[in-house]
């Protein structure tokens, strides 16, 4: 470096005679400046402060789950699909009425056939003599009472 | 102060019951080159004193940030150079005067500084250095004052060699043509 301690030749600078000999930093000031506000921290604070930096989360993107549903979904359609298919056996289809039980032909008679009767209402009331000698014109009326005329009309 | 001498100066820093001295040690070492670094800066003693005190008051705060990417050196003359631009930009505003009004401004002053002794071409010089761009000023000083290697300034500049010959070498130019002109 071409500066002498007080001049530098080449630019006509000088510094005041002993500047860098009487050179003093003001290192008290600095730490005065530093405690002003009376706050302190613990020794070695900051040497050993360390952050916890909480562990990265994977985030999964949505269109990656729904991703995942559709083919876990199509998945079990045919798997569902292969085991019914395994499983399944043909039905039987040929009529004999040697497999029909006695108690399923009773019932058939009993609530199918039969509830063609219930048309029929026995009331002894409407029993008809069809002689038509014994038949007189008013007779009929008067042997039908109330009741029995109003099952008629219900039918 | 060589590599292993920087390093065992940074350690006695970093401690807590040898920092003072330590510190004390550094100032000893660097306060007359840096000092230099922001005169050229700055040009004016009582300016450039401010702003060496500021840049060891940084420098002792943030000392234990160092984590020695770069020389020791080239740290803190980073930190006295931004502390020379910050203080320029603070009084061009104290001015109300733009950053080459202020450097007009400060050359002109020269003259009448106890603290230059000039002759009339080293005030020509001045002149000359302050009509070139900020980074050419920059490393026309460092080169031809401080006669500093290209190696070391293109550390302390964060550039390449080649950048800065040809910043020099522009900066050469239009010096040179200054000077032959006025």
């Amino acid at each position: 470096m071409k500066n002498s301690k007080h001049i530098s030749k080449s630019t006509g600078f000088k510094v005041p005679e002993s500047y860098f000999e009487d050179f003093k930093l003001k290192i008290k000031d600095l730490k005065a400046n530093q405690n002003q506000s009376g706050f302190i921290v613990p020794d070695n604070y900051f040497e050993d402060f360390k952050l916890e930096t909480p562990k990265p989360v994977k985030v999964r993107k949505l269109y990656e789950v729904y991703k995942t549903i559709a083919v876990a979904a199509v998945l079990l359609a045919i798997l569902g699909t292969l085991l019914l298919g395994l499983f399944r056996t043909e039905p039987d289809t040929s009529l004999n009425f040697s497999k029909l039980d006695q108690s399923d032909i009773e019932n058939y008679l009993e609530y199918e056939i039969m509830m063609e009767d219930d048309l029929y209402v026995e009331d002894d009331n409407l029993k008809f003599n069809f002689d038509k000698e014994n038949i007189k014109e008013n007779t009929i009326i008067e042997d039908l009472d109330d009741s029995s005329l109003e099952q008629l009309m219900d039918y | 102060m060589d590599i292993d001498e920087e390093k065992d100066l940074i350690a006695r820093l970093c401690s807590a019951r040898q920092a003072d001295g330590a510190f004390q040690e550094l100032v000893d070492c660097y306060k007359e080159r840096l000092y230099w670094h922001i005169r050229y800066l700055l040009k004016n003693h009582q300016d450039t004193d401010d702003v060496l005190q500021n840049t060891f008051i940084k420098i002792y705060r943030n000392i234990k940030k160092f984590k020695g990417d770069s020389r020791l050196y080239s740290w803190m003359y980073r930190i006295a150079r931004n502390e020379s631009y910050t203080f320029l930009k603070k009084r061009s505003k104290q001015l109300k005067i733009s950053s080459e009004e202020l450097q007009d401004h400060i050359v002109n002053n020269l003259e009448s500084d106890v603290y230059f002794e000039g002759d009339e071409i080293k005030l020509k010089l001045q002149k000359a250095i302050n009509t070139l761009p900020e980074k050419q000023r920059e490393v026309f000083q460092l080169r031809y004052f401080e006669e500093m290697k290209y190696q070391d300034m293109a550390e302390l500049l964060n550039t390449t060699e080649g950048a800065l010959k040809s910043n020099y070498h522009h900066a050469s130019k239009k010096v040179e043509e200054y000077l032959k002109s006025n």
